[in-house]
């Protein structure tokens, strides 16, 4: 067959009596001086439904890597093991310094591995940069909102759901879009409050949308067109 | 035979011998075209077979091989075109075979997405890649991501045929055997010495690797253990680096696990 191998015949001797004291020094020091994680690596399925892949038990995913290239295709396999993670659990926002560790995903006690803050920071820098997250406020490293879906798919969902419900023209409180029991339906039911308001912002732009400042309290309304 | 005396004699053996010659050019020719006809009836029921079975040639690997071998064993080579090293029937146009079969094109078909697979994955393995993971790969590829394989599966012999088909373009794709398992290697640079034993290393440990692990077992001094260590991740890109463990660790992805 094709198998060619670079090496003399002497070397290759060399590998095949290294790779026999190997098997002999393994079965000497039992099962190895530290106990590896389960091989082969398998997804594992959370409580709640979601299947994480292989590579989340595999313990370096959780290291960043000094190797630019290996860094790059880390980061890409992160942004989207994250994005979802955050799509399928809705989860809104990451908090890098939260006694959570930023989420369930970025955590896998199991192998006891996680993304250390610093490390979790330069993942949602990463990914601000793709555009699937952004600094909220902005201006600092900590906490993030996760753009699973962008704020102007969700503007557009929204807009859509109020054309073909009837209720164009007609005004609705930021709170009722969201959590109202008619939004409870809708895929952006839950959506969280700073999203909403970007998402809105893009449909005023578009001369989609009035905001209406609310009065004693009661938060703003917005007036579809 | 008797020995006559005389003159005659001498004329008589002459003789005899030519006609014994003719009677053995004849028997030859005869058996010659006998074995032609036979081989050449051969081939073309072959040829009825494989278009009759092409379907099952394509999708059943099993089958693909037996009938590999078959045609290994009469000298004919399905992905060659024209009539063949076994001669006999051949006139036919170049790349008939192949059209009939379809199966060079199954084959070509086949290292575009070997090529496709180790290219994709060069970033996280540094251009090497264990057989059983590549097949699988190669497979999802094939089914568009359906976890059933059917009529997609591949083996490692067709994935090594794609890559004797991949030679000419010298993509520099080589195949190692470490530790029972084959590894190809999709980046057209040879592995020093050192560095192929820290793959057979690894495929022993799951993939797993630490400096005084290494040390261990080689022999090698720490400075040579944690160089060959450094150059595993930073110059080939096969490791993978684990900081939160009791000790630093190297992974090369290409000996993990990964059960798919």
């Amino acid at each position: 067959m094709s198998t060619s191998y670079p090496e003399t015949s002497s070397s290759r001797a060399a590998l095949v009596s290294v790779a026999a004291r190997t098997q002999a020094q393994a079965a000497q020091n039992g099962s190895g001086q530290v106990a590896n994680p389960s091989t082969p690596l398998r997804p594992v399925v959370s409580t709640s439904g979601f299947t994480f892949p292989a590579i989340w038990s595999f313990p370096p995913f959780f290291t960043l890597q000094p190797n630019p290239a290996t860094l790059a295709h880390q980061l890409n396999l992160w942004s989207e093991l994250v994005l979802s993670w955050a799509r399928y659990e809705r989860v809104w926002t990451v908090n890098c310094d939260g006694v959570d560790g930023g989420g369930a995903v970025f955590w896998n006690r199991s192998i006891l591995r996680r993304l250390l803050p610093a490390t979790l920071k330069q993942l949602m820098a990463h990914m601000a940069k793709e555009g699937h997250t952004i600094a909220d406020p902005p201006k600092q490293t900590s906490t993030y909102l996760l753009y699973w879906r962008k704020p102007a798919d969700w503007g557009q969902a929204i807009y859509d759901w109020v054309t073909d419900t009837g209720q164009t023209g007609s005004i609705l409180t930021f709170y009722e879009l969201t959590e109202g029991d008619l939004a409870e339906t809708t895929e952006f039911r839950g959506l969280y409050p700073a999203i909403l308001r970007k998402a809105i912002e893009g449909l005023v732009k578009k001369g989609k949308a009035q905001v209406i400042k609310g009065e004693d309290g009661t938060g703003d309304g917005v007036r579809f067109l | 035979m008797r020995k006559g005396a005389g003159i005659s004699a001498l004329s008589r053996h002459s003789q005899t011998a030519s006609s014994y010659s003719t009677l053995s050019s004849s028997i030859t020719a005869s058996q010659l075209s006998t074995l032609e006809s036979s081989l050449s009836s051969f081939k073309d029921h072959l040829l009825v077979f494989a278009r009759e079975h092409r379907q099952d040639i394509r999708k059943d690997p099993a089958f693909r091989h037996q009938f590999q071998k078959m045609c290994a064993a009469i000298g004919v080579d399905p992905l060659a075109g024209g009539g063949g090293p076994g001669g006999g029937g051949g006139g036919k146009g170049k790349g008939w075979w192949t059209e009939v079969l379809g199966l060079g094109e199954w084959q070509y078909e086949l290292a575009v997405q070997v090529v496709d697979v180790c290219v994709s994955t060069k970033e996280g393995n540094g251009g090497m890649i264990a057989m059983p993971d590549l097949i699988s790969r190669v497979e999802r590829l094939r089914t568009g991501g359906r976890a059933d394989t059917g009529g997609a599966e591949v083996t490692e012999e067709d994935i090594l045929r794609s890559l004797d088909l991949l030679k000419p373009l010298a993509a520099g794709y080589t195949t190692h055997s470490i530790a029972g398992t084959t590894f190809v290697r999709s980046v057209p640079k040879e592995l020093d010495t050192d560095q192929s034993l820290l793959l057979v290393l690894a495929s022993d440990a799951g993939g797993r690797l630490t400096e005084r692990g290494v040390m261990q077992t080689t022999g090698w001094s720490n400075v040579r253990a944690r160089t060959v260590l450094e150059d595993c991740v930073m110059r080939e890109g096969l490791g993978w680096v684990d900081e939160q463990g009791d000790e630093r660790c190297v992974w090369v992805i290409a000996a993990v696990d990964f059960g798919s």
